[in-house]
């Protein structure tokens, strides 16, 4: 499935926090949007989903401009997998990726045997069968994060849209979900995603889209748009680009941070100082 | 293999509602005997049986009075006072996502108690009454909501405290009446009434509330899907596909209604509609699939065992309202304490 935003401006009230936005993601495709704080990432997924009007622009879905859908058809089309929050109800795990599948099921009825098949195959799509009793916020972190995927994926969407997937995750926590959202590209989904860590473009990603103040400062492939002027214009932190060698002989590039710019003025003038 | 105390607590939920269904039932025909006319159960039984296929039994008039014009009508009056009160908690709860809402803390109670003593200073019928608290409950419930959307504040908290708020404004409103209503007759009417008591219930309040029940409780268990997915929150329940706003409209309607018709009836009771979905989420989980029902029954039990406790304890009957707070207040500080967990 194929998404596209056509110069869309959107935002809260009357100002505009994301501003002639283009961009277009297609089937296998793990496009990472990388930006500071604040930048417009979250108000950029709302406005793809149709959960905040737009000013300006379109979005397509295969061609078709979704202003005039409803929820449902959206969803069906849409995975959405939003930012940590709070939950206040201490729902299974099997009902939480059960959920997944409204939009599928009739206004005044509940799950059926195909929709609970569904929920189950998405949890074994990622390895979660045994989790299938547990309590959602007894989880951790990671196995939480996962189960919001595996509900994403029960709603049977061609397009993945997820909220920072690997914020508050360890280490070893974000290459699990990293790894299983490649996988699930490879299977033809497209997935877009944001992140704050430019090593996770390199990665995972196929596509890179640079957001600053609510434009698109750059995208392209990883290669051509993590690089130093960008993540000095981006984050304002001077980065140095490795290329290296793994031991199964392929190439991969590494960005290593070296230091915020405002202190290394700093720094480049006490040592003039010294001088 | 697996950690079984996290999978034991929601083991077979259904099953768990269906005993407290018969926990239900048997706090209704144990409360048939009780009373100041003391009515053995061998003689309620004989009496029902004869209700329900008119025999040659014998039952002197008295037990057929007492038990066919106060009691049952007092009993079932409490039982679905107690069960609209617990299930409009349980989906306020889950509708504003926010587990220390109730009926009371919403605003609900206050301001239906504000509409019922005004037509009672007004000398409206019955259905004056009742219309009368529905608007006015409905009115606190819609003005509490959309005054925490405007507060910039935590939304929990916000909730809680824009509904204090404007209960306390519908509180003030009762008080001006009671002030200026007819010290002789009007104002003890509505003293009384205001403190909850179910001792005058007739058959046809049975009847209203019945009505209220079933025009409030089918379409929510009709919906008990979407209310799952909409205690999730506006904006993962629309990604999920539902459309928000009308359906919590919708559902706030018929809590309300709920709420209002039991509070114009029983009178002001608090603190059920806030313990009991707390206690039914407790033993069956939150999916409303079984919640709903499951706090409907057990509210319906416990009111009735409360309401009970009120005709025996003392030798004037006590408001039902004292001695639910006096129940609640304890058994809400020990839910603080034990179950914060389920709200992180």
């Amino acid at each position: 499935m194929k998404l596209e935003l056509r110069d869309i401006c959107c935002g809260y009230d009357t100002s505009d926090v994301v501003q002639g936005v283009t961009l277009s993601i297609g089937p296998g495709d793990i496009a990472c949007l990388l930006g500071p704080n604040g930048s417009g990432k979250t108000t950029l997924f709302k406005a793809m989903l149709g959960l905040m009007p737009l000013h300006k622009g379109s979005v397509l879905l295969d061609g078709q401009d979704i202003r005039r859908w409803d929820r449902r058809d959206i969803a069906q089309k849409l995975g959405y997998i939003p930012q940590h929050q709070m939950r206040p109800f201490p729902f299974t795990v099997f009902d939480m990726v059960l959920m997944g599948r409204t939009s599928h099921i009739g206004a005044c009825s509940s799950p059926g045997r195909s929709d609970r098949m569904a929920a189950m195959e998405a949890l074994a799509a990622l390895h979660m069968q045994h989790l299938e009793k547990r309590i959602f916020t007894e989880l951790s972190g990671g196995e939480r994060q996962l189960v919001l995927i595996a509900r994403a994926l029960a709603q049977q969407p061609g397009i993945l849209i997820m909220d920072e997937p690997t914020a508050s995750l360890d280490f070893g926590n974000q290459l699990l979900v990293l790894d299983h959202i490649r996988e699930l590209a490879h299977g033809g989904l497209s997935v877009i995603m944001s992140t704050h860590l430019p090593n996770h473009a390199f990665l995972f990603g196929t596509r890179v889209l640079l957001l600053k103040k609510g434009h698109i400062l750059s995208a392209g492939t990883p290669e051509e748009t993590v690089n130093r002027e960008n993540m000095r214009s981006l984050y304002n932190v001077d980065v140095e680009i490795a290329q290296m060698q793994l031991q199964d002989s392929r190439e991969i590039r590494v960005c290593i941070p070296l230091s915020h710019c405002s202190c290394s003025q700093r720094r480049n003038k006490q040592s003039q100082k010294e001088k | 293999m697996q950690q079984p105390e996290h999978s034991s607590r929601m083991a077979r939920p259904g099953l768990r509602v269906i005993i407290i269904g018969l926990g239900a039932a048997a706090a209704f025909f144990l409360s048939l005997p009780l009373g100041r006319y003391h009515i053995p159960l061998s003689d309620v039984a004989a009496a029902l049986s004869a209700a329900i296929s008119p025999g040659v039994e014998l039952i002197p008039d008295a037990v057929q009075t007492v038990l066919f014009n106060i009691r049952l009508p007092r009993i079932l009056t409490g039982m679905l006072v107690g069960a609209v009160l617990s299930a409009s908690g349980a989906v306020y709860q889950g509708m504003f996502r926010n587990p220390l809402v109730s009926p009371d803390i919403l605003g609900a109670s206050a301001g239906a108690g504000f509409g019922a003593a005004f037509a009672i200073w007004c000398s409206w019928g019955i259905a004056g009454i009742q219309v009368s608290a529905f608007i006015c409950g409905l009115t606190a419930v819609l003005s509490a909501w959309g005054l925490s959307t405007r507060m910039r504040h935590e939304p929990m908290l916000a909730l809680v405290l824009s509904g204090i708020l404007i209960g306390t404004l519908f509180s003030a409103g009762t008080a001006a009446v009671k002030y200026i209503a007819d010290p002789l007759d009007k104002l003890p009417a509505i003293t009384f009434w205001l403190m909850g008591s179910l001792a005058a219930s007739t058959r046809r309040d049975a009847l209203i509330l019945a009505a209220a029940a079933a025009a409030g409780l089918v379409p929510l268990l009709a919906l008990r899907w979407r209310l799952n997915v909409l205690s999730l929150g506006d904006e993962e329940a629309q990604a999920l596909g539902l459309e928000t706003g009308k359906l919590r409209f919708g559902v706030i309607i018929c809590a309300t209604l709920m709420t209002t018709v039991s509070v114009s009836i029983g009178g002001m009771i608090g603190w059920v509609g806030l313990i009991v979905p707390h206690l039914a989420r407790m033993i069956v989980g939150p999916n409303y699939g079984v919640l709903l029902p499951a706090s409907a029954l057990l509210g319906g039990a416990y009111l009735l065992v409360v309401d009970d406790l009120a005709r025996m304890v003392a030798a004037v009957e006590t408001p039902l309202g004292i001695l639910t707070a006096l129940i609640g207040v304890p058994f809400f500080l020990c839910l603080l304490k034990y179950n914060t967990r389920d709200w992180q």
